[in-house]
């Protein structure tokens, strides 16, 4: 046999992982479990870094990595005669991605022929290597053992695992082309004609693509998520471009907070309603800025400031009972799954795929004067709900981490924001507590200034819940009465909040 | 190919004992928390309608979801809660994403692992946006 001088993967460690350069080598000294976690590092890295320029050469060498994991999986020992269930996740995804192969063949329109990415190339040779050892080896795994079946399970797994995370970033990469195209024509000077489904930046060419890839990503994130049943009748994925979604969400939103706050809670949970309804704050102000640049909302000189000092109020209030929850604490499912689609119904219409977009771009969203709609209502209805999350500040039993409120108490009593006790430089919290890390109950200045910062939270919400209704007289409403769990927000203006009066008075 | 058993080297698929995989977890619900405090704290300095505001969200989600894979009866392990401060929101999220890397995600008990690892990487994306 002649001798090949090139080096093995072993000698140039380094250059294992520079996706810039794939190493020649004369073998791959990899194990199975190697290889794969080297798949699963890549996707990472390409979902950390991918951008719009990424989205053609992505989706040119899509196919030929699905095809090299369902090669992979299918060379796995073990398998089942017949059809087998456990790969019906495996062979959809295949299909899915060879419809997209046949499309790209011979395809003079974008993304057309060209280069591939070189990341997925180098995944995809990866898959290959691991198909070709396991082929070899593969028969001396002992299947009768429970070790080896877990370890297929797992391989399984890794390969779903990175098909779902390059599948993500490949759709990621097609909602920022779509963007940067969108932002050429206009600062060219170009009518950009926004799409009306998924996302505004699902353009032409870039809508038909994004729903392939979604259908993808969302086979294999079934799979992971054990509903691959569930997708395959439709159940597991709502369809994104719902323009109701953020009416839905709200709606969500406001009866699982209700549900939480009837009960005892936890300050983690407390902390997340907070945290959500000062995104519900800071995401209105956007809308309603948005909607005045479209002419569907006049513009208000009290509107914006109402619900900012709002946005203040409720961002002040979260950050003390932010002080008493701990790491780790966990948070009632629902409500994390309420706050998690208000965040990401805001979004749709608010952001270019992670950023911010401007008041005329979001001008020019589909479903903005549904969303206006729902947000008013959201302002409106927070002010009530800042009265129910007060109540919790009155409990005397609260407790948090000792260091926290240490530092909470100090500072409170030194910016006077806090009464100054009578006896001079007092130590809230014993220096035994904060070296042993325990619970203690709230020290004297944090109850004082947590109550203070709930009153202020009513006052500024009642405010902007005002000024919210009274914007809504001026703005007729989008339609909404078929919107499922909508609450009595429409309700006649006689029974909406009246003028707003002092906290105090009210509790 | 130079390789006789398909786990005779290099990193194996499964062989995390579960303490390790609970304690790895409780780190990253320990990093997740300190990077959400630290973008609010950051928020609550900037206007209301910040995207910060958005992005800290995001991450106190995140947290959740990996304290929501823990056991219930799990107790987190201790941390160095100043060296943790010391650290940019966008190193924890980087660290965390890290710890996630060996998680054995085929296991039941971690079946919402791989969304963990999604929102990681989209919010590590997202924190390198914002400027951290």
């Amino acid at each position: 046999m002649a001798t090949d001088l090139r080096l093995a993967y072993a000698d140039i460690d380094q250059e294992l992982f520079d996706v810039d350069q794939i190493p020649m080598t004369t073998r791959d000294v990899r194990s199975i479990g190697e290889m794969l976690f080297d798949v699963d590092y890549l996707a990472r890295q390409l979902l950390i870094d991918v951008d719009g320029d990424d989205a053609g050469t992505l989706l040119r060498s899509w196919p030929t990595m699905v095809a090299a994991a369902e090669d992979l999986w299918a060379s796995l020992p073990g398998r089942r005669p017949g059809v087998d269930e456990r790969d019906r996740p495996m062979t959809s995804l295949a299909a899915q991605a060879a419809t997209i192969e046949a499309s790209l063949t011979g395809r003079t329109a974008w993304p057309g022929q060209g280069p591939t990415n070189p990341r997925l190339d180098q995944m995809t040779q990866t898959l290959v290597n691991a198909a070709a050892l396991v082929r070899l080896y593969g028969a001396e795994i002992p299947l009768e053992q429970s070790d080896a079946h877990r370890d297929l399970e797992a391989a399984r797994t890794r390969i779903m695992h990175g098909l779902y995370l390059t599948a993500h970033a490949v759709n990621v990469a097609l909602h920022h082309n779509g963007r940067d195209r969108v932002n050429d024509a206009r600062e060219s000077g170009r009518r950009a004609r926004l799409a009306q489904h998924h996302s505004p930046y699902a353009v032409a060419p870039i809508g038909a693509w994004l729903d392939r890839m979604t259908a993808c990503e969302n086979t294999a994130h079934s799979y992971l998520s054990d509903q691959f049943t569930q997708a395959l009748a439709g159940e597991a994925v709502r369809p994104v471009e719902d323009p109701s979604r953020l009416f839905q969400a709200l709606a969500n939103w406001d009866i699982q907070t209700h549900r939480a706050l009837v009960r005892q809670l936890e300050p983690s949970n407390i902390l997340l309603i907070t945290r959500t309804q000062s995104l519900i704050a800071g995401a209105s102000m956007v809308l309603v800025d948005a909607a005045a640049t479209a002419g569907i909302l006049e513009p208000s000189d009290r509107l914006v400031p109402a619900i900012a000092n709002a946005g203040y109020s409720w961002s002040n209030l979260a950050s003390r009972w932010g002080d008493l929850a701990p790491p780790g604490a966990r948070i009632r499912e629902p409500l994390a799954r309420a706050a998690a689609e208000v965040r990401a119904a805001y979004r749709q219409i608010t952001h270019d795929t992670t950023t911010l977009a401007s008041p005329e771009v979001i001008a020019e969203r589909p479903g903005l004067p549904q969303a206006v709609t729902a947000t008013l209502r959201a302002v409106e209805a927070s002010s009530e709900l800042a009265v129910v999350v007060a109540e919790r500040a009155d409990n005397p039993n609260l407790i948090g981490p000792a260091r926290a409120l240490s530092r909470r108490a100090h500072n409170d009593v030194e910016s006077g924001l806090a009464t100054p006790p009578a006896e001079g430089d007092v130590v809230w919290v014993s220096p035994a507590d904060i070296l042993a890390k325990r619970l203690v109950l709230l020290p004297p200045p944090v109850s004082e200034t947590l109550r203070a910062a709930s009153d202020a939270a009513i006052d500024a919400t009642n405010s902007a819940s005002a000024a919210a209704t009274l914007h809504q007289r001026h703005h007729k409403p989008a339609r909404t009465d078929a919107v499922p769990g909508s609450r009595s927000r429409a309700a006649p203006e006689g029974r909406r909040p009246p003028i707003p009066t002092p906290a105090a008075a009210r509790r | 190919m130079g390789q006789t058993d398909l786990q005779s080297k290099g990193t194996p698929v499964d062989t995390l004992n579960p303490d390790s995989t609970w304690d790895r977890l409780g780190s990253i619900a320990h990093l997740l928390h300190q990077a959400a405090t630290q973008v609010w704290s950051d928020a609550d300095r900037a206007t209301a309608d910040s995207p910060l505001h958005d992005l800290g969200l995001g991450v106190y989600l995140a947290h959740s979801q990996a304290s929501t894979l823990l056991p219930e009866d799990y107790e987190l392990p201790d941390v160095d809660a100043e060296r943790l401060e010391e650290r940019t929101p966008l190193q924890l999220l980087t660290d965390a994403e890290e710890l996630t890397r060996p998680l054995p995600l085929h296991q039941p008990d971690l079946i919402h692992g791989s969304q963990l690892v999604v929102d990681l990487c989209d919010l590590i994306r997202e924190a390198r946006g914002l400027g951290y």
